[in-house]
């Protein structure tokens, strides 16, 4: 298993005795060359089980095991070393640098790592080649369309070579052909082995999931394994 | 583009910093405008200090100098005044009673002849114008009165003191003037009862002498004297080579030196005592202490004045600078913050994907201090050129790189950056310490 999930809660307490139960005992297991989407209305506590899933997030209580790492058993900086190298995430905002060019935005996750060597920029380059932005390799975030953003902040997820993409409403901000796109592109990450966990309310994506799973009030309340295969 | 291809080279925090700071120029611009200016003012304040204090110097070297001269001029006046008022010290035997010299007025105890020559060339200072003298009150049978015969020779030259000497050693204005050979200087109480005038002739004991000149009165034993070569006298008084009594002039410059020509002379002359008509001697060096107090005094009151002065200027200096880098820093604090603010989503997203709290402070702290060492170089050349220019207008006694010291420079140079690195520490923690979770869970 790449990604397994266990019994997750999440409590927000924002007033003196209100208390949002964002994720409430949430189990999950995401192999090689899965994507499991998860969907359901707004507020049912899709982004916290992602931020939580992907190392971002304290739960309360549960356990996230990314491989064989219980990651939030490990220090933090352990644990962001873990995701920075197993982890790459995909957001509805892109949040692409704005002032630095595309392939520098590809390259950014690559900051950390110890090995810097031509061959990741070569990477980065194939990326942006592969993803049809190759003309654009040198233009700044703002230059380029909604789409083009996304699949820019998709390289990105994808330049140390995760082995889970996290993707939260990586259609949000797109029309249909580019949410096909961009979606085509996550099916291709599964497709090489890769596991996904796609966030979205987007019923019609759950279609090319292996695995959906609907959530409300911070439970997952239906599950439709295999819909399409 | 060559960078392309080199490993590590594309991304690095440097490279961020620099990217963003094209990216939002105002801020940068602003930030970096504010230090200079503090900056400058710094460097600008420091070096119109310094130039005030060396104006200052300069004034105080010229006042110096002013004053010495009037000292040098007063202290001339009174030696000629000391002069004037003639001899203030009298060696005599040791043997001499005081009382006695006092009683008959001349010593009754004698001296070599030789002994004024071992004090003038004794290389002493502290005693001039020494004039050996034989004196004795005698009975004058030919006329039928008591006199003082006085027995001189010109002043002994003091090689010592060159300056009072002509070329052959005569004193240039002596105290006494030598008598001519055969002749006599008289007084007026033995001049004028016997109506003896220049030219008269007269003689003394048998020896003849030809009236030289006669003073006027002057309320003295001198009144009473009958002043003629000295080996003449020594041949009437049946003294040869022998002297009484030598006059000198003193010259003391403190109440303290009272007593050392007393003992200046005891080395010369172990036999000989000295006799200082003291009030005169103190008198002119009471005289001199008050002139080089007063001098002290006007110098110490201007000092006191410029240090006023000094002081206040320093004050506005001070409020100056502490105001110009007050506003900076608030200006940085302000600027870095709302920069953090501004890029919340950016540093959640890196920090989400490979920044970590190090890198994310360190873009901060490093934009800040970028800023620092920038607005360091521009506000050190610009306060220094502004406070040469400005000191510079009226001051000619310095070049400019005196104004400009290399401690002023260094701390100008260190002071931007500080100040940044300050003022941004606060915002740049902050930064640092955002949980992505925060910004990318935000809705
Ligand atoms: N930081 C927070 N503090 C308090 N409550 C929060 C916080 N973040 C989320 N919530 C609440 O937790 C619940 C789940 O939020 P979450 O963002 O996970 O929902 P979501 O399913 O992603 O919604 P959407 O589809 O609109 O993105 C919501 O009710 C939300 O208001
Ligand atoms: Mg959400």
């Amino acid at each position: 298993m790449e990604l397994r999930i266990n019994g997750l809660k999440k409590y927000y307490r924002t007033g003196k005795e209100k208390e949002v139960k964002a994720v409430d005992g949430v189990s999950l297991e995401i192999g090689k060359g899965e994507l499991v989407s998860v969907n359901g209305p707004s507020g049912c506590g899709k982004t916290t089980l992602l931020l939580i899933s992907g190392g971002l997030m304290n739960p309360d209580h549960g356990e996230v095991f990314l491989g064989e790492k219980n990651l939030y058993r490990i220090s933090p900086d352990v644990r962001d070393r873990e995701r920075v190298t197993k982890v790459g995430f995909v957001f509805q905002q892109f949040y692409l640098v704005p002032y630095i060019n595309i392939l520098e935005n590809v390259l950014i996750p690559t900051i950390g790592l110890n090995s810097y060597s031509a061959s990741v920029e070569q990477r980065a380059r194939d990326l942006i080649d592969h993803f049809n932005l190759s003309d654009r390799i040198d233009h700044k975030p703002g230059e380029l369309s909604t789409g083009e953003r996304q699949r820019v902040a998709l390289a990105r997820a994808l330049i140390n070579r995760p082995s889970v993409l996290f993707a939260d409403e990586p259609t949000g901000n797109l029309d249909d052909y580019n949410a096909e796109v961009v979606l085509k592109y996550i099916s291709e990450f599964a497709a090489d082995g890769g596991a996904v966990l796609l966030v979205t309310h987007d019923k019609r994506i759950s279609r090319q999931a292996h695995r959906s799973v609907r959530m409300k009030d911070g439970r997952f309340v239906g599950d439709d394994t295999n819909p399409v295969k | 583009m060559s960078l392309i291809n080199k490993p590590g080279k594309r991304i690095s925090i440097w490279m961020i910093i620099k990217n963003e700071l094209v990216y939002k120029k105002f801020g940068f611009i602003t930030g970096v405008l504010s230090l200079v200016i503090a900056t400058s003012g710094f460097v600008g304040a420091m070096i119109l200090l310094r130039g005030d204090t060396l104006a200052t110097e300069q004034l105080f070297m010229e006042k110096e100098r002013e004053l010495r001269a009037e000292m040098l001029q007063l202290e001339d006046d009174y030696r000629i005044i000391m002069r004037n008022m003639g001899y203030n010290v009298l060696i005599l035997n040791e043997t001499q009673s005081i009382s006695e010299l006092e009683k008959e007025g001349y010593a009754s105890t004698y001296l070599d002849y030789e002994d004024v020559w071992k004090i003038a060339e004794s290389g002493m200072t502290t005693l001039n114008h020494l004039l050996p003298v034989l004196q004795e009150k005698i009975y004058w049978p030919e006329k039928g009165m008591e006199i003082l015969l006085s027995g001189i020779r010109g002043q002994v030259p003091v090689y010592s003191k060159p300056a009072h000497l002509t070329d052959d050693d005569q004193y240039r204005s002596p105290i006494m003037e030598r008598v001519p050979e055969g002749k006599a200087d008289l007084g007026s109480e033995v001049a004028v009862p016997l109506n003896l005038r220049p030219g008269d002739i007269f003689t003394i004991r048998g020896e003849e002498f030809e009236v030289n000149r006669v003073y006027s009165r002057r309320g003295t034993r001198d009144d009473l004297s009958v002043w003629i070569p000295l080996d003449k006298a020594q041949s009437i008084l049946n003294r040869p080579g022998k002297i009484n009594g030598i006059l000198a002039l003193e010259c003391v410059c403190s109440t303290e030196e009272l007593g050392q020509v007393a003992r200046e002379v005891k080395e010369v002359l172990p036999h000989a005592q000295v006799f200082e008509f003291s009030s005169l001697i103190a008198a002119r060096a009471d005289v001199r202490q008050r002139a080089a107090k007063l001098h002290e005094e006007i110098l110490q009151a201007e000092m006191a004045h410029q240090m006023e002065l000094r002081r206040e200027k320093e004050r506005l200096a001070s409020v100056l600078i502490i105001l110009l880098i007050t506003g900076a820093s608030v200006w940085i604090f302000v600027l870095i913050l709302n920069n953090v603010r501004e890029r919340k989503h950016e540093i959640g997203i890196l920090r989400a994907i490979g920044f970590s709290r190090l890198k994310v402070l360190q873009i901060f702290l490093g934009k800040s201090a970028l800023m620092g060492v920038v607005a360091g170089i521009i506000g050190c050349m610009t306060g220094a050129l502004a406070g040469v220019l400005w000191s510079g207008t009226g001051l000619s006694f310095s070049g400019q790189g005196s104004l400009v010291t290399p401690p002023v420079i260094i701390t100008g140079l260190i002071l931007a950056p500080l100040l940044a690195l300050t003022a941004g520490l606060l915002p740049s923690v902050l930064a640092a310490n955002q949980d992505p979770a925060d910004i990318i869970g935000e809705r």
